[in-house]
């Protein structure tokens, strides 16, 4: 037996959609309506004692209000989000400080815009029947094995959920990079080679995803050093803290560690690991680059190594 | 037409042994030199003119007692305050609670080698400058010495090796401090990075020297003044409602409500620095006519904003207090031209000033008009908390 919510959303589909159709067709769409309504209650089972066909069977316009509606309320919907989207990034262009927090508020405030937009078109197609809305999104769960729902529900799940913000430095799939935006289809990150890649929500729902700064506008920088096996052990750690500690792209209140060991793989080596944090995300690689040239310079002045010139 | 930052040089600080440059200022000119000279940003030279640091809660109070806790714990002091709000001033006004009178190491110069160091450090314990660090280690004095060595911040330098002397100079304290109560002040942003770069302040009691309070700020000023009536013009920035409150005024109660209004901007823009306060007081002053200044409120304008790269040189000048074009070089390790560059723009910008040393190298110093604004910046940009 289907429940009486479920064949009223049938009903107001099947009648969203033939209505203009009818109307269009026929010169009195009220004759033609009433049959269409009363066919309707025939071939749903279990709708004969529903008051609602009924009503929508005296007054058509309900569902003519829902048919121009859509539109409208779609595209407000949509540039209410663009709106938002652009004081959003305003906001987290005057701050630093706090752009990643900014960054990620926008895929929240775009999902209640777009709840409410859904919210309020269900409302004017059912009217006071909001049980439906629910029966609604149980729908979608149940269709959600097609692709394109998986991927629906996997944006809705990410901004709920929030693994990972806009903001973000993530690996997924092999790509590491800064969440641009989390879609409601899919998620897209910029790679270090500044390249964007559009990844599926729901291939990042079923796959690991690594997060390094989780919401934080800094995160941590390892720095490898390879060095000879004899170095003096004390020198080249001094000169490496001190080479982050001299960059202007390290976070000052964050620890700074360095760690010493010793490889033995394909050759002997000493491997200096730098642990600190960068000031922002964004400057990760500056960070990394300035570290390493400095300690290389101090290496080379120091004697720890010789940079071999060009061969003659 | 002179360059306004050359006729200060000439004029306002005639062959100095260093000189203390203003900020460009564009109606300097129209001041006499007696009363710019009252307006200088030079420390005071007499103890009892230093105002607004007394009271159980002053600083004077508490370097008192800094001095007390020193001859039972032998902990060097540690003076913080942010450039500009007075420092050399409440040392000077110190002075007299000591029973020897202290060396003052205030020489402004970087000092960039051990054998520097030394020929700074010997004559202030007065002994022989014998050229041996290590002699200098195991120096008896017959009684305690008090020594002031400013701006600690100038042993610094941000790179690899840097340090060096730094770490040198604190052995040296700890080496001496039965024997010598050391007061070392230092910049609080450079503070805010040693600690974090070398724990400095676990070596001192630090104590941090707090801006003053808005009534001293407009007491200071207004003792600068005395001798000369205040006539203020209409401020640049004035409110419809501001404009018709005055119309219906008689003339002496209009120059009461601007005055008062001239005096909340004064407060505001200088945010207990009295650099920053006189500085307002020389940008706002239109010219002096018999025993009358005429002030009128300056523009305050939010300067252009910079470039990532052209902050990071501002905050190595600032962590620095000044920087030489050749120690900027070193810091970032530039390539001449990009570093040159660099410095030319901000110092365009207003952003800095030049100074001149003793030893006639040319440095540059953060312009005090901007410090607040480059203080948000480095907070905001690249987020540093210490504020």
């Amino acid at each position: 037996m289907i429940k009486r919510p479920l064949y009223r959303l049938w009903a107001g589909l099947a009648g969203l959609l033939a209505a203009p159709t009818s109307l269009l067709a026929q010169g009195e769409p009220s004759n033609n309506w009433a049959n269409f309504v009363e066919n309707l209650k025939n071939f749903i089972p279990g709708s004969m004692e529903d008051p609602f066909l009924d009503k929508l069977k005296d007054n058509p316009g309900l569902l003519i209000e829902a048919f121009i509606a859509l539109p409208i309320v779609g595209v407000s919907a949509y540039l209410i989000t663009w709106v938002l989207k652009w004081l959003v990034n305003q906001a987290a262009d005057r701050s630093n400080r706090y752009r990643v927090q900014w960054l990620r508020a926008y895929p929240i405030l775009r999902l209640i815009t777009w709840l409410l937009a859904i919210g309020f078109l269900l409302r004017l197609l059912m009217r006071e029947h909001w049980g439906i809305l629910l029966l609604g999104i149980l729908i979608v769960v149940g269709f959600s094995a097609k692709d394109g729902l998986k991927d629906l529900l996997g944006g809705l799940w990410l901004t709920i959920e929030r693994p990972f913000s806009v903001g973000d430095r993530i690996t997924v799939g092999g790509h590491y990079g800064e969440v641009k935006d989390i879609g409601l289809r899919a998620t897209i990150i910029n790679t270090l080679d500044d390249s964007m890649v559009t990844i599926p929500n729901s291939y990042i729902l079923g796959n690991s995803v690594s997060n390094v700064n989780s919401g934080e506008n800094n995160c941590m920088v390892v720095t490898e050093l390879w060095l000879p096996i004899d170095v003096d052990v004390a020198i080249v750690r001094k000169i490496a803290y001190e080479a982050v500690i001299s960059s202007p792209y390290l976070n000052l209140d964050k620890p700074v560690a360095v760690l010493v060991t010793d490889q033995f793989r394909e050759r002997m080596a000493t491997l200096i690991k730098v642990k600190a944090y960068v000031l922002d995300t964004q400057y990760e690689k500056l960070f990394e680059s300035d570290v390493t040239e400095a300690a290389k310079q101090a290496f080379c002045r120091e004697g720890v190594y010789e940079i071999a010139g060009p061969s003659s | 037409m002179k360059n306004a930052l050359q006729w200060i040089q000439e004029r306002l600080f005639p062959a100095p042994e260093e000189e203390e440059l203003f900020p460009p200022i564009s109606n300097l000119e129209q001041l006499p030199e007696p009363y710019l000279r009252r307006f200088g940003l030079s420390p005071v030279q007499e103890p009892e003119q230093v105002i607004g640091r007394g009271g159980e809660e002053g600083a004077l109070k508490m370097i008192e007692k800094a001095w007390e806790h020193w001859k039972d714990y032998h902990t060097p002091l540690l003076l913080e305050s942010e450039p500009g709000i007075g420092m050399t001033s409440l040392l000077i006004a110190a002075l007299p609670f000591f029973e020897r009178p202290p060396a003052l190491i205030e020489d402004k110069e970087r000092i960039t080698s051990r054998e520097e160091l030394l020929r700074v450090l010997a004559p202030a314990l007065g002994v022989e400058h014998t050229g041996s660090w290590e002699a200098l280690f195991q120096v008896q004095l017959e009684k305690p010495q008090v020594v002031i060595f400013e701006n600690a911040e100038r042993l610094l330098l941000r790179r690899i090796g840097g340090y060096d002397l730094l770490r040198d100079f604190l052995h040296f304290i700890n080496a001496t401090k039965l024997q010598v109560f050391w007061i070392v002040t230092i910049n609080d942003y450079s503070l805010y990075f040693l600690n974090r770069a070398m724990n400095f302040s676990d070596n001192f009691q630090a104590k941090k020297v707090a801006h003053l309070s808005d009534e001293w700020i407009k007491q200071i000023i207004l003792n600068r003044n005395e001798g000369y009536q205040m006539t203020f013009f209409k401020p640049h920035e004035l409110t419809r409602r501001h404009k018709r409150h005055l119309a219906g005024m008689d003339q002496a109660s209009r120059q009461e409500s601007l005055k008062k209004n001239f005096f909340e901007q004064l407060i505001q823009f200088a945010g207990g620095n009295i650099s920053r306060a006189i500085l307002f007081w020389l940008s706002a002053a239109q010219g002096v006519k018999g025993d009358t200044v005429f002030l009128k409120a300056p523009h305050i304008t939010k300067p252009r904003g910079v470039r990532l790269d052209e902050l990071l040189v501002l905050e190595a000048v600032f962590l620095h207090t000044s920087l030489s074009f050749e120690e900027v070089e070193a810091v970032f390790r530039h390539s001449s031209t990009n570093g040159r560059f660099l410095l030319d723009h901000l110092l365009a910008r207003g952003w800095l000033y030049p100074r001149c040393l003793r030893s006639g190298v040319q440095e540059y110093q953060v312009n005090f008009w901007y410090l607040h604004e480059l203080k948000q910046l480095l907070k905001n940009e690249l987020n540093r908390n210490f504020l």
